[in-house]
């Protein structure tokens, strides 16, 4: 080969190796876009599902109402009870219900004053009494201990003698340490012949006490003032008789203990009991196992007089079930709701006597087959309720009547078709655009005597359904558990069931867009039988979830 | 007349390396190619015996080497399947066409500075660059897990036991200092010491687990034993900063080469090299993830509703605490203890036969050690030498997986410049979805001395001699 032959066949070789190297990394661009774009990946028609377990808890009826104002007894046999209370509801206090009113006095006096030569004393005596006011009909006062009080006397004379002194003895007002009646001391001296003389005074009654039946007279409630006027002799003309004119008041009077007859008044107690146990219920019937429901007081008075207690009223209501409205006889039909309770004696004074009650006869049973969701009373507890005025009454200011009440429910009842709805605010405010399909799946291990069906809808705000959870017939999704017979009426044995609910996509956006959940449920004791629940009753609710997860989302 | 010869291969030369660098991110470049461009001092790296033809070599930093690509035991229509203009993801195809363990490696290389230069017998060399290498294996049995799910009939009731799996990314620094000695005239003997410096690393030493799903309650009931090392110099939420990785990062190693190469006459030559025996000792920035008991069963029933609700609402701290404590359940405890990782060894055999003094058929065979398995390669070529300045070569690569792969590259010197790209599996650019090959390697280097125009005084008479050093 020659020199010119061999230089073209390298500049054909060079030529040819050059195009193909353009040709390979044109061609291998475009099949780069090709082979990796990802707009051209066809979107698949399977999805991996994957499963998860969700939730695994066990229920007891603690769990159910632990947070609610329900406390749950467990009684000697295991059983459970409800129990709504009432604790340490007071009627007002006697200070607080008993009013002594102010008293007001006004005496006019004429008196002759013979002529004295100096040197010799004279003294006179006069009295003046007014009766005491009360606030109710046939108070008698036989001693008030004060905690308060003011007694104001203002009085004048016109005697015309140079030395003269006065002395008011109060013959109720006694002092406590001392036991010495209150005494005002008054100079009325009028040396200079003026027509008047004035006198006045003020004190706090705090120290004092007032005793009505020691001054000697025999009328009730008779306040006493005792004069004592002591005249020095003098050359002053007699200008008998003389005035003398005393005048006064006793305001804010309070007490701390009373003695005596305190007459009739009505201590009141009203409040409601919550019966959280219906308070989902919308229909459906429950029928209470004999003597489920009872009712017990235990009220402490600590006035030291009789008390009757009357109930002026005392009923359930439901909002569910009708009558919707069921009185209580608390012994029975036709008994009215009264009863006495035990009061302290004067060695227990200060301390309040105990009276417990339990309802045997009431109609509670009946009334709960109403599902009740409050019970009202209003209670007034009277004093002397014969008005037998000879009593001997004693009441510290403090001195009230207290109240614990107890409905106890058993949970000994069979239901049926009992039907509770309950509405939640409902923001699943999430992008599932992930999500292709959700199988959710419950598993119910139930020792509860209580089959369940349930539905779940969700609404918008207005509570227009939009979609439901469960779309098959079989909405029994806990199955309750088999129960022994009498007298124990106690589940045998668990039961399980699984239920599955499929959601597709359209349902999961659906789900998306609801504001509110509303769940119903369908409660019936298992084959509507009479049960009662015990402490080791529970059920275990397990959720798992296969998520068909959206291969195509970003 | 040689010199038109000479302006047309510039023009053609600078052409193909601009095209090559705009289509550098669809390609890579494997070591085997070194050994078919005998002008090229790069072929030192894959055999430190190998004496460059030239007194004084300089490579332009940052661009005297760049190497990136794939090898794998999986290809694109593995995946997806073309029907029309559209790709089909199907999952029993993907489950039908993957081997029982899916091997993956990826890799860039950018050499930072180099330089080399001969006194008499002895050749010195040195260089600085910046290496990634990512292998991965993963067990057929995941990829079905990941495709179907749990939920699916098929691991419902069933366990599922992932092994086969394992992952190792390394990014580290090399500083390599090389030294060839001419023994004879026939035979070189070369070696390179290097000091690494460990940037970051992500790799498994234990990655096996066992699921079983309960068909009824999705109950999860799991086994690991899993050992997890990382040492990540860029923390979370900072995002990566310059620093992380060019200050010193005290995670250190060393590794060295060794070859040798022998010409058996004018006809024969053969070399064979131990690449990168090493490891580095991971240091600093640690994290490390591993199953405190490997024989702990321990399951998962779902949450217990009464810890997560409050005041009538989810507690949505406890939850994130209880996620927090599921890793604890499963006994993955979290440490900060020093490790140690191997650097991918390699062995390569090499043998060259000279036809005419323009020809050279070349064969190579290679093992790279990875952390769970080897991978031979074994590649033929043709070059062709159309000037003493310019070499043109066509490949032929074996794998394990891939039995066609059609190489491609060439070398040429412009004055003191030197150009040259290679690529292994160029057929992936008409057919990338069939590649589990792609390599390419591109640079520039400035040389000077070429010790031929010596030897062609020397062997005056002679038409374009083959270079007795890389012969």
């Amino acid at each position: 080969m020659n020199k010119r032959k061999k230089h073209h066949l390298i500049r054909q070789i060079r030529t040819i190796i050059l195009i193909f190297l353009l040709s390979t990394v044109f061609v291998s661009c475009d099949k780069f876009k090709d082979d990796f774009d990802p707009d051209k990946v066809v979107v698949p028609d399977w999805n991996p599902e994957f499963a998860v377990p969700l939730i695994n808890s066990t229920f007891t009826i603690t769990d159910f109402f632990g947070d609610s104002n329900v406390y749950i007894k467990t009684n000697p046999d295991h059983s459970l009870s409800f129990i709504y209370g009432v604790d340490d509801l007071s009627s007002p206090t006697a200070e607080e219900v008993m009013n002594i009113p102010d008293q007001n006095f006004n005496f006019m006096q004429q008196y002759d004053v013979p002529s004295l030569p100096p040197g010799v004393l004279d003294t006179l005596n006069l009295d003046f009494e007014f009766p005491f006011l009360t606030d109710t009909t046939g108070q008698r006062l036989d001693s008030i201990f004060l905690k308060s009080g003011e007694l104001y006397i203002h009085g004048t004379t016109n005697l015309n003698r140079d030395t003269v002194s006065l002395r008011v003895t109060v013959a109720n007002m006694i002092d406590k340490e001392t036991g010495v009646p209150l005494l005002f001391e008054f100079p009325l001296n009028n040396p200079d012949q003026q027509e008047w003389v004035e006198f006045e005074q003020q004190i706090d009654m705090t120290k004092y006490y007032m005793a009505f039946n020691n001054i000697g007279t025999t009328a009730d409630n008779t306040f006493v003032f005792l004069i004592e006027i002591v005249i020095h002799g003098d050359e002053n003309p007699d200008l008998s008789p003389y005035d003398l004119n005393i005048d006064g008041y006793i305001k804010n009077i309070g007490f701390e203990r009373f003695f005596g007859y305190m007459g009739q008044y009505d201590f009141t107690m009203n409040d409601s009991l919550d019966i959280n146990l219906f308070d989902k219920t919308i229909s459906g019937g429950i029928q209470v196992g004999p003597g489920a429901i009872s009712l017990s007081m235990d009220i402490g008075n600590s006035l030291g007089l009789p008390v009757m207690i009357a109930a002026n009223e005392l009923y359930v209501t439901s909002e569910s079930t009708p009558p919707y409205h069921v009185d209580i006889n608390l012994f029975g039909a036709g008994v009215p709701n009264i009863f006495t309770i035990n009061a302290p004696d004067i060695s227990h004074i200060g301390e309040s006597a105990e009276t417990n009650l339990n309802f045997v006869n009431t109609n509670l049973d009946e009334a709960f087959n109403i599902s009740p969701n409050k019970l009202y009373f209003d209670l007034i507890a009277v004093s002397n309720p014969q008005g037998d005025t000879t009593v001997e009454n004693f009441v510290l200011d403090t001195s009230l009547i207290t109240l614990d009440m107890n409905l106890e429910v058993k949970l000994f009842a069979s239901i049926s078709d009992f039907v509770v709805e309950d509405t939640v605010d409902f923001d699943l405010d999430q992008n599932v655009d992930e999500i292709n399909n959700l199988l959710i799946r419950l598993n119910t291990i139930n020792r509860f005597p209580l089959a369940a069906s349930i539905q779940v809808y969700f609404t918008d705000a207005d509570y227009q359904v939009l979609d439901s959870l469960i779309v098959q017939q079989d909405n029994m999704i806990v199955e309750g558990a088999p129960i022994g017979g009498p007298p124990e009426y106690r589940v045998t044995d668990s039961t399980w069931k699984m239920t599955d609910f499929n959601l597709p996509k359209q349902k999961i956006q659906n789900i998306l867009t609801a504001e509110k959940l509303l769940l119903r449920a369908s409660l019936s004791t298992t084959d509507g039988q009479l049960c009662i629940i015990y402490d080791d009753y529970s059920i275990t609710i397990k959720i798992g979830t296969i998520v068909g997860v959206n291969i195509t989302s970003n | 007349m040689k010199i038109i010869r000479h302006n047309n291969s510039k023009k053609y030369l600078i052409i193909l390396f601009t095209l090559a660098l705009t289509s550098f991110s669809a390609y890579g470049q494997l070591e085997r190619s070194l050994f078919y461009l005998p002008i090229l001092p790069n072929a030192r790296t894959v055999n430190p015996a190998i004496i460059p033809s030239y007194k004084l070599y300089v490579g332009i930093p940052f661009v005297s080497s760049v190497k990136t690509g794939f090898d794998n035991n999986f290809k694109h229509e593995d995946l997806f399947i073309k029907k029309g203009d559209s790709l089909y993801l199907d999952r029993d195809h993907i489950l039908n066409r993957i081997d029982d363990e899916t091997k993956g490696n990826i890799n860039l290389m950018d050499e930072v500075f180099a330089v080399g230069f001969k006194l008499k017998k002895n050749y010195f060399h040195f260089r600085i660059a910046e290496m990634m290498n990512t292998n991965f294996s993963i067990g057929k049995e995941f990829f079905r897990f990941v495709l179907y799910g749990n939920g699916s009939d098929h691991y419902l009731g069933n366990t599922v036991t992932f092994d086969k799996n394992s992952f190792n990314l390394t990014y580290y620094r090399e500083y390599s200092l090389g030294y060839t000695r001419q023994i004879t005239d026939k035979l070189n003997l070369g070696v390179n010491l290097k000091y690494l410096q460990g940037i970051a690393n992500i790799s498994t030493e234990d990655m096996e687990a066992s699921l079983y799903t309960d068909p009824n309650d999705f109950t999860l009931s799991a086994q690991t034993n899993i050992r997890i090392n990382t040492s990540i110099p860029w923390k979370k939420g900072s995002g990566f900063q310059p620093a992380d990785v060019f200050t010193v990062t005290g995670n250190s190693g060393f590794a060295f080469d060794i070859g040798g190469q022998y010409l058996l006459n004018n006809k024969w030559s053969f070399s064979a090299s131990v690449l990168d025996l090493g490891n580095i000792k991971w240091n600093n920035n640690l994290k490390n993830f591993k199953t405190k008991d490997p024989d702990k069963m321990v399951s998962f029933s779902g949450f217990d509703l009464d810890d997560f609700l409050e005041d009538g609402g989810l507690d949505r701290d406890h939850i994130n605490d209880v996620l927090d404590s599921l890793s604890n359940e499963l006994g993955i405890v979290e440490t900060e203890e020093s490790y140690n990782t191997k650097i991918p060894t390699s062995i390569t055999a090499n043998a060259n036969y000279n036809l005419g003094t323009n020809n050279r058929f070349s064969g190579v065979f290679g093992i790279q050690f990875l952390e769970d398995w080897s991978w031979p390669t074994f590649s033929l070529a043709y070059t062709r030498y159309f000037t003493r300045d310019v070499n043109m070569m066509l490949s032929y690569t074996v794998t394990p997986n891939s039995f066609f792969n059609l190489g491609g590259g060439f070398a040429a010197n412009i004055g003191p410049a030197q150009f040259y790209l290679v690529a292994e599996n160029f057929m992936a650019s008409f057919a990338l979805s069939k590649a589990e090959l792609l390599q390419i390697r591109f640079g520039i280097n400035l040389v000077f001395g070429k010790t031929w125009k010596k030897e062609k005084k020397k062997k005056k008479g002679e038409e374009k001699p083959v270079d007795e050093n890389n012969s």
